[in-house]
């Protein structure tokens, strides 16, 4: 069901279902190993809101980014965008899909093809997809780059990647993904390689083209910090499967899950009297990804399991307060 | 840029007296020498020899006959006249130099538009049958040695086919059928060892760039495969190959020696040879030199390749 803006109906723009994204690194005739990066991830996003995947390196945010927009192959499950399930689109179908859904990469420095004039990268969508004619293109080029706020456009369009900043590099990836006027952009850490001066710009100016264009957004990041300022909701992962979802004031003020408040508690205070003192952490590292624990997968670094249920019951997410969800069984 | 082209033909001097003077002394260290060759098939007396040997010049100083090598190097001798037949070396080799420059000419060209498509079909389809036949191939092909390779070759073709290459060299413009039918198959023999370097690093680069960020970059944007290969990934890839291309040509130059004396073509590989074997002074060194210089040429052609392949290369002065 989806109206003449091609929104479904319940007013969400991004619904996945039970989304599984498998990889298998050792393929062998008596072994086979198995990474589960996304491991049954259920995810709503209303139009024009921006929502945080926070997590860890490993916890498999980056994945379900890339399968949100068909970078790797979903295993299981469904996405359905609009009312269209995205899990099965093929060429133009998948084509068509892709002027609609755009991605901005973590690094800067290698998203950027190093041999073509950033005029000539901002070019490409637009000749993919064969809109307008080369004069209309470079218009479309130029009012992109002073979007986003590289100016002089016009000499910035002939200028090579190798010039230019990691802000700067990352500013010309976000025009490059705005070229196609997508209704929805996974912005990979988008901030995690730049530097810190330039890092709330950049969070500002997705903000800033966000409400101007009524864009949707998905934030991967491991910052949770940013994701209270940046993001309207918060989906918390851990080893591939959500583990906290909820409003971000509500996440990240009063965390219920002990992953969750453990990375809160991680966070620096720009307080100076505080900087000796203790912050606490989590213990240990993420665990293989080839070999997920049973049970709850954090019940290996937490320090509230409760023996006997947690090594063995997998917890299901379950709304414990209004619009907040958690995968604990401390709240069974 | 023509600066920087000057400055580069300027090192060229330096290196190339330096490779004269390691060929000098390794000549002279050799034992035996040309007046041995020359009255080899004539009864002499030991008198003769000597007599022979003044005339050639042979009793001087080390550093007179190599100060007039040198000196002659500049002139369109080229080196002098050969002492076997007193010749002008400049028209020795002069005319070797042909046959070796379309020799590997022919093999980079057939390396490359082998290579290229080939390695990239590999990439593509990495780790499938076609992928594994194409690395064994050029693995085997690259690990047999090019004399095995051409010995065997030139029974084939005789045993099997009742054919054997032209004695005769035909230069292009002579018979540019009979120059192909010579020709062939002395550089696909080239091409057997110089053609898998090529097809390997194309492959292996292309593998790398196709799962880089800008090619996902690519693929979000709608760009099918064949658009991510041939607009990003070999644009990439262009800049390995051509230092590998540059690297090995050394390499092929060598081999070039090789098959040059199986199928006997007048080759400057051939002349060395046959003049190191005749104890020709002044032709083996002329024709090194000319090898080295030919070899350093192409590696400045490799380093205005960078240039011209990648727009982060620059030479000389900045203008951004």
């Amino acid at each position: 069901m989806s109206d003449a803006q091609g929104r479904a109906a319940n007013g969400m723009l991004v619904e996945a279902r039970e989304l599984r994204v498998h990889f298998y690194p050792r393929s062998g005739l008596f072994r086979r190993s198995v990474v589960k990066a996304v491991d049954g991830i259920s995810l709503d996003i209303a139009s024009n809101e921006i929502v945080a995947v926070v997590g860890e390196s490993g916890s498999g945010k980056t994945t379900l980014g890339r399968a949100l927009v068909r970078l790797v192959p979903i295993t299981e499950g469904t996405v359905s965008f609009a009312g269209i399930n995205v899990a099965g689109l093929e060429g133009d179908d998948l084509k068509a899909y892709r002027r609609r859904a755009q991605v901005v990469f973590q690094d800067p420095y290698a998203s950027n093809s190093p041999f073509m004039t950033i005029g000539d990268q901002l070019l490409e969508p637009l000749a993919v997809h064969g809109i307008g004619d080369p004069s209309s293109r470079r218009e479309a080029v130029l009012r992109a780059l002073e979007l986003v706020r590289l100016t002089p456009a016009s000499d910035v369009v002939d200028t090579y990647p190798h010039t230019m900043s990691g802000g700067q590099r990352q500013r010309v990836c976000i025009a490059r993904a705005l070229m196609l006027e997508p209704e929805f952009i996974v912005a990979d850490e988008p901030v995690s390689m730049i530097d810190a001066s330039s890092r709330a710009e950049i969070l500002s100016l997705l903000r800033e083209l966000q409400e101007r264009r009524g864009m949707t957004i998905l934030y991967i990041t491991h910052d949770i910090a940013s994701a209270r300022h940046f993001s309207d909701r918060t989906l918390v992962m851990y080893l591939g499967t959500a583990v906290e979802a909820g409003p971000s004031p509500a996440v990240i003020s009063e965390p219920l899950h002990p992953y969750t408040q453990g990375l809160i508690a991680a966070v620096p205070e720009p307080d100076p009297a505080n900087r000796h003192s203790l912050r606490s952490v989590i213990p240990g590292e993420p665990p293989n990804a080839t070999a997920a624990p049973s049970g709850c997968p954090f019940h290996t670094r937490c320090p509230r399991a409760i023996p006997g249920t947690c090594e063995s019951v997998r917890p299901a997410l379950k709304e414990v307060r209004p619009g907040h969800a958690v995968a604990c069984h401390l709240y069974e | 840029m023509t600066r920087y082209i000057l400055r580069r033909i300027a090192l060229i001097v330096p290196a190339a007296f330096g490779a004269s003077l390691v060929v000098f002394l390794v000549m002279r260290a050799l034992p035996g020498d040309v007046a041995l060759t020359i009255l080899a098939d004539t009864p002499h007396t030991v008198e003769i020899r000597e007599a022979l040997r003044d005339e050639l010049g042979l009793n001087d100083p080390l550093h007179t006959q190599y100060l007039r090598w040198v000196a002659s190097m500049g002139t369109a001798d080229l080196g002098g006249t050969s002492l076997e037949t007193g010749e002008p070396v400049g028209t020795i080799v002069g005319g070797q130099l042909s046959v070796t420059a379309l020799l590997a000419a022919y093999t980079v060209a057939m390396s490359l538009l082998v290579a290229v498509p080939l390695g990239a079909a590999a990439a593509m389809r990495r780790g499938t049958v076609l992928d594994r036949t194409v690395q064994g191939v050029a693995t085997a092909s690259l690990s047999v040695p090019t004399v095995f390779a051409s010995l065997l070759l030139v029974w084939v073709l005789l045993r099997l086919f009742r054919w054997s290459p032209p004695i005769i060299y035909s230069s292009p413009g002579e018979d540019l059928l009979e120059h192909a039918g010579i020709m062939i198959w002395p550089a696909l023999l080239l091409a057997a060892a110089y053609l898998p370097h090529l097809l390997r690093v194309t492959r292996a680069r292309l593998i790398d760039v196709l799962q880089s960020d800008y090619a996902d970059a690519a693929r979000a944007r709608g760009l099918s495969e064949p658009g991510v290969l041939v607009r990003h990934a070999l644009p990439n890839a262009m800049v390995a190959l051509v230092t590998v291309a540059g690297l090995q040509f050394g390499a092929l130059v060598s081999g070039a020696l090789v098959v040059e004396t199986v199928f006997g073509l007048p080759g400057l590989g051939r002349g060395i040879v046959h003049a190191a074997l005749a104890r020709d002074y002044p032709v083996v060194q002329s024709a090194a030199i000319v090898l080295v210089v030919l070899v350093l040429c192409v590696n400045l052609l490799v380093d205005l390749a960078y240039a011209a392949v990648d727009p982060r290369v620059h030479y000389g002065r900045r203008t951004a």
